[in-house]
């Protein structure tokens, strides 16, 4: 207490205050960079922990798995047979199936999803233990690459009738044929806990599997873990497939890393999974082609996706077998849920990540910065508190007015594509019309003359909206940087320019206050380097560059689809939610657009001209 | 006046209008961990009404912890209004109720600084009154409890009323006996009556009216009303479900305060000491506080200390050690701290500090709620987070406050001028 106080006494003797008020966008910035370097320093050697198995009672790898020689030649029987029914519709292809499954003594059942083609799943009650848990084994008909996910659906089957001879099941093993890994999956997920009639009790792992070739080879497996909503799987779950596949003597990649780079563990390929993981996280259900482990997200189920790539290479279709099976054994041993390990986790590589306590300060200094470039804006503009006070009624009413706006947007939107024939022009239409709202805005904060008189706002009013606008992003950082880390920071970053608004006006201006008014030029270049025009330009650009579906473009034009990327991006924003439950769309419209529209509309409506405060400062 | 009538009626259309276009509202509230405990949960009150209904014992099961005098008078709404109009006799008495608390917080502001100037010898200007009912009716902590259809508004009620009686009415008498009240409906306000009595003492300045006849009536009050509910429902079961349960900390589940961590984790045997423990803390800070913020005539003859400043944060204390803390103790206290304004509040220098700190838990603690109830992602280290940061809340308050009264009594006692006032920086020595 008393050395806080030495601290402050001296703080306030310096007159340190007022200094620091002045330098607050600068901390700000600087906050905003700390948060970055603090990410790109976790790749570094002694900054990353290695994983480790937690539970004990996994095993993994302890037990030989017998998915050997002799099931080879019923995984070839089932891919011969179903390489044979491929032109089929799904449901004759699902009756064939369900033929063999019977045959081998498992209880079958559908589910009528409404939507087409309905869901064959198959439960084999646990020889031992209570028939109150179980573990899944999913193979969609067509993987998430869009191929006919014949390997896989052939080693399930084959893997079903290996599992049902033995009588080491604890846990019931339920068997799921989606139509593929999007929405058929998680209808059955959803149908499963509320109202399906055939269950197995509570699910406490899933896999997806993924064979897309009728080849007995494949060159290593790739896990895909993010779930919905920022989800992951309990990180146990992962080890474990990556110990089973380094006893298996399998490659095993995350985050596309490719075949040359399985082994390599540097810095860059550390860092370049840790971002991919993030954006990867942060755009989960946004993609039409998901692979499938999202579905089981908020169900308190851990799931992975399990892929094989390549068509030939060391590894035969057994072996991806047997990272199954043993998988399913270690699961089977477990008492109790999955809770030893982390559930918040970055990975860097197969064997490295960074837990939650490590990364976490990342978003925190994120947040940290939105709310002190908040302050910034009403301290160093000297609103006063009772002008807030005074003002509070118009600033609600412009604010109430944009998030009411907001949600009948973020209503209505979705609506319109779900309720079309052709929901791929829909969604077009709706980014162009975004598109257009983001152009305008961005052309009229830099012509803002052009706006009458008399519906100017006054500065301190346009100041006001502004810092309530970044301190709803900050909120919104704050809320999401546990549940959703990567969303939150990648808002956080995309949203970076929108702070950088306030300090453009006020050095400007006080440039402008020190510079003698000049004799005009008439040529561009001049034009755009008068510091009057140049303000305007670069508000303009931080509006531009801030916008929601900017960054829609940019995202997904660079790392979803070179064409087609924003389109895609953006239907899935429209469409995830009632299809997966995604709420990745409320998030960016009710609090980045909300946000962003709010310092749009003072931009455009506000004023920025030199004032008194700017002229004491001046003196100062 | 205008202006008064005008928050009033935002006021009350947001109580009305809300819960009676989604009557389901108040029994989704009851259910959320910060806003209802078992103690002053509407649904738990329901199941009472459907016990009465059915002939039940409603203390059988162990659900309903509201005391036997309140079901009663509630259940008259239930029983004789008609299905479709119940709701919304409801929401119009919960609405009622909130609208007279903040009246009667407008009294007790108009009398603090009265009250104030008379004995500071300077006058003491406080907010107006449509301020004064501002921060009581858009509190958003209040709007919340009271949306939730929370009893604890009952215990507000009667607390302020016990307030007003002492302070606007002077009469001491009848101030007693809604501390009875207040009591019987909350057992945790009995701790109160210290500072309150305190209060008394310094206004009335009669040491046997106040010491003597206070607490008698008080104990007279209480008394009656525990008989009167033992005549109604024939048992003593009452006495359990609904004080012991307080006294005792027999409903162990997750709130916002910092109780249900430690009592979760402890073996049985430890429970004993360790709810006398907590019991004697909730206790024990109540008398240091009031003896420091005891009213007296100081050298120079000067008036020192502020009671009422004592039983904020008696009330305040109270929040920070309740075993069933929910967001209507806080929101209360905190309803309460703009009536210094003329007084100590300017000198509070943490309020931003304090305001971010709050949001942010309350923001964070329905998310770290879901994370582990329902995510599974999540655990109970989360949410208890939560509760220290709850805990926090309450010491910063708590710390802001005493430490801006020193202040103001410091710039009292020594004559400080106006304009050195404001500059002013005290030192713990």
């Amino acid at each position: 207490m008393a050395l806080a106080e030495t601290v402050l006494r001296k703080v306030h003797k310096l007159g340190l205050v007022p200094k620091l008020i002045k330098l607050i966008p600068l901390i700000s910035f600087l906050f905003a960079l700390a948060s970055v370097s603090w990410l790109l320093v976790l790749p570094m050697d002694g900054f990353y922990r290695d994983t480790y198995i937690s539970e004990n009672a996994l095993m993994p790898a302890q037990a030989t798995s017998y998915f050997r020689e002799s099931e080879w030649n019923h995984v070839r029987g089932f891919r011969t047979a179903l390489q044979g029914i491929e032109d089929k519709a799904i449901p004759e292809r699902n009756q064939i199936v369900e033929g063999w499954l019977q045959q081998y003594g498992l209880k079958t059942a559908y589910h009528k999803n409404n939507r087409g083609d309905d869901t064959l799943y198959a439960i084999m009650h646990a020889p031992r233990g209570e028939d109150t848990e179980a573990i899944v084994l999913t193979a969609p008909w067509s993987t998430s690459e869009g191929s006919y996910n014949v390997g896989g659906i052939a080693t399930a089957v084959a893997l079903l009738r290996y599992f049902k001879k033995m009588s080491i099941w604890s846990k019931n093993i339920i068997l799921v044929l989606p139509e593929d890994g999007h929405v058929a999956l998680r209808s059955w997920v959803e149908a499963y806990h509320t109202s399906l009639d055939e269950t197995a009790g509570s699910i406490e792992a899933a896999l997806v599997i993924e064979y897309g070739s009728a080849s007995d080879h494949f060159d290593f497996y790739e896990v895909v873990y993010e779930g919905l909503n920022g989800q992951l799987p309990n990180l146990d779950l992962m080890n474990t497939i990556n110990l089973i596949g380094y006893h298996e003597n399998i490659g095993y990649s995350i985050q596309g890393t490719t075949r040359d780079e399985l082994q390599k563990r540097t810095y860059s390929t550390r860092l370049r999974t840790l971002l991919k993981g993030i954006l990867n996280l942060a755009l989960v259900g946004l993609k039409k082609k998901t692979p499938g482990n999202e579905a089981f997200s908020g169900w308190q189920i851990q799931a992975v996706t399990v892929r094989a790539k390549g068509v030939d290479g060391p590894s035969d279709v057994t072996q991806f077998g047997r990272i199954i099976d043993s998988t399913f054994r270690s699961v089977n041993n477990l008492l109790e849920k999955f809770h030893q390990s982390f559930f918040f986790y970055l990975m860097l590589s197969p064997d490295n990540f960074v837990s939650i306590g490590t990364y976490l300060p990342a978003a925190v200094l994120l947040a940290v910065a939105y709310v002190l470039s908040s302050l910034g804006c009403l301290v160093i503009n000297e609103v006063q508190a009772k002008f807030i006070a005074q003002s509070a009624y118009k600033i609600l009413t412009i604010f109430i007015f944009v998030e009411l706006g907001c949600l009948m947007l973020a209503k209505t939107l979705p609506l319109f594509v779900l309720g079309s024939d052709d929901d791929e022009s829909v969604a077009a239409l709706i980014l162009y019309g975004f598109t257009v709202l983001t152009f305008a805005s961005f052309v009229l904060s830099i012509k803002n003359q052009w706006i009458p008189k008399k519906y100017r706002m006054d500065k301190s009013l346009t100041f006001c909206l502004i810092a309530l606008a970044l301190f709803l992003i900050s909120l919104l950082l704050t809320a999401l940087l546990i549940v959703n880390f990567a969303l939150a920071f990648l808002i956080g970053l995309a949203a970076l320019p929108l702070t950088f608004i306030q300090p453009l006006v006020t050095t400007s201006n006080l440039k402008l206050l020190s510079e003698s008014p000049k004799e005009k030029r008439k040529d561009l270049l001049s034009y755009l380097v008068n510091d009057g025009n140049s303000k305007r330009l670069k508000i303009g650009l931080c509006l531009l560059v801030s916008s929601p579906f900017f960054i829609i473009y940019i995202i997904g034009n660079l790392f979803v689809d070179e064409s087609k990327g924003a389109l895609i991006l953006m239907k899935g924003l429209l469409t995830s939610w009632d299809e997966l439950q995604c709420w990745t769309w409320f998030i960016v419209i009710l609090g980045w657009f909300s946000a962003w529209s709010t310092v749009a509309l003072s931009c455009i409506f506000g004023d920025f001209e030199i004032d008194s405060v700017e002229s004491k400062m001046k003196k100062e | 006046m205008k202006d008064v009538s005008r928050v009033c009626l935002i006021g009350a259309l947001i109580r009305l209008i809300i819960p009676t276009v989604l009557p389901d509202l108040p029994f989704w509230f009851s259910s959320v961990v910060e806003l209802s405990s078992p103690i002053t949960s509407f649904k738990s009150l329901y199941e009472a009404f459907f016990y009465l209904e059915h002939d039940i014992n409603p203390y059988d099961g162990g659900i309903n912890h509201h005391p036997p005098l309140l079901v009663m008078v509630m259940n008259m709404i239930y029983e004789y209004v008609p299905v479709p109009l119940r709701f919304i006799v409801f929401n119009a008495l919960y609405t009622f109720v909130d609208l007279v608390i903040a009246w009667q917080l407008v009294l007790i502001n108009r009398w603090y600084n009265e009250y104030k100037t008379k004995k500071n010898g300077a006058p003491v200007k406080g907010f107006d009154d449509s301020l004064i009912v501002s921060f009581y009716l858009f509190n958003p902590l209040i709007i919340l409890t009271n949306l939730s259809h929370s009893t604890s508004v009952f215990s507000i009620f009667f607390f302020t009323e016990t307030l007003v009686q002492l302070l606007v009415k002077k009469n001491l008498a009848r101030s007693m006996l809604c501390m009875g009240v207040t009591t019987y409906l909350s057992v945790r306000y009995v701790y109160l009556i210290i500072p309150v009595l305190a209060l008394a003492y310094s206004i009335q300045r009669e040491p046997k009216a106040v010491y003597f006849q206070g607490p008698s009536l008080f104990v007279a009050s209480f008394a009656f009303l525990i008989l009167a509910s033992f005549t109604l429902t024939a048992s003593w079961e009452f006495i359990e479900s609904c004080y012991f349960v307080v006294i005792f900390y027999k409903k162990i589940k997750p709130n916002l305060g910092l109780w249900w961590y430690i009592f979760t984790e402890m073996f049985d045997f430890f429970t004993p000491f360790y709810t006398g423990m907590f019991n004697i803390y909730s206790f024990c800070f109540i008398i240091p506080i009031t003896l420091r913020l005891f009213e007296y005539q100081g050298s120079g003859k000067k008036h020192i200390g502020d009671c009422f400043l004592a039983v904020v944060a008696c009330a305040l204390w109270l929040s920070f050690t309740n075993p069933y803390s929910t967001l209507s103790d806080l929101g209360f206290a905190l309803s309460l701290i703009p009536i210094f304004k003329g007084t100590v509040l300017p000198h509070c220098k943490y309020l931003l500090i304090i305001g971010l700190t709050l949001l942010v838990c309350l923001l964070l603690s329905p998310i770290f709620y879901y994370c582990w109830i329902v995510l599974g992602n999540g655990n109970s280290n989360f949410f208890y987070s939560i509760s220290l940061i709850w805990g926090i809340i309450h010491g910063l308050i708590l710390n802001d406050l005493l430490w801006a009264f020193l202040t103001h009594d410091y710039i009292k006692t020594n004559d400080v001028k106006p304009e050195s006032a404001a500059s002013i920086r005290l030192t713990q020595i």
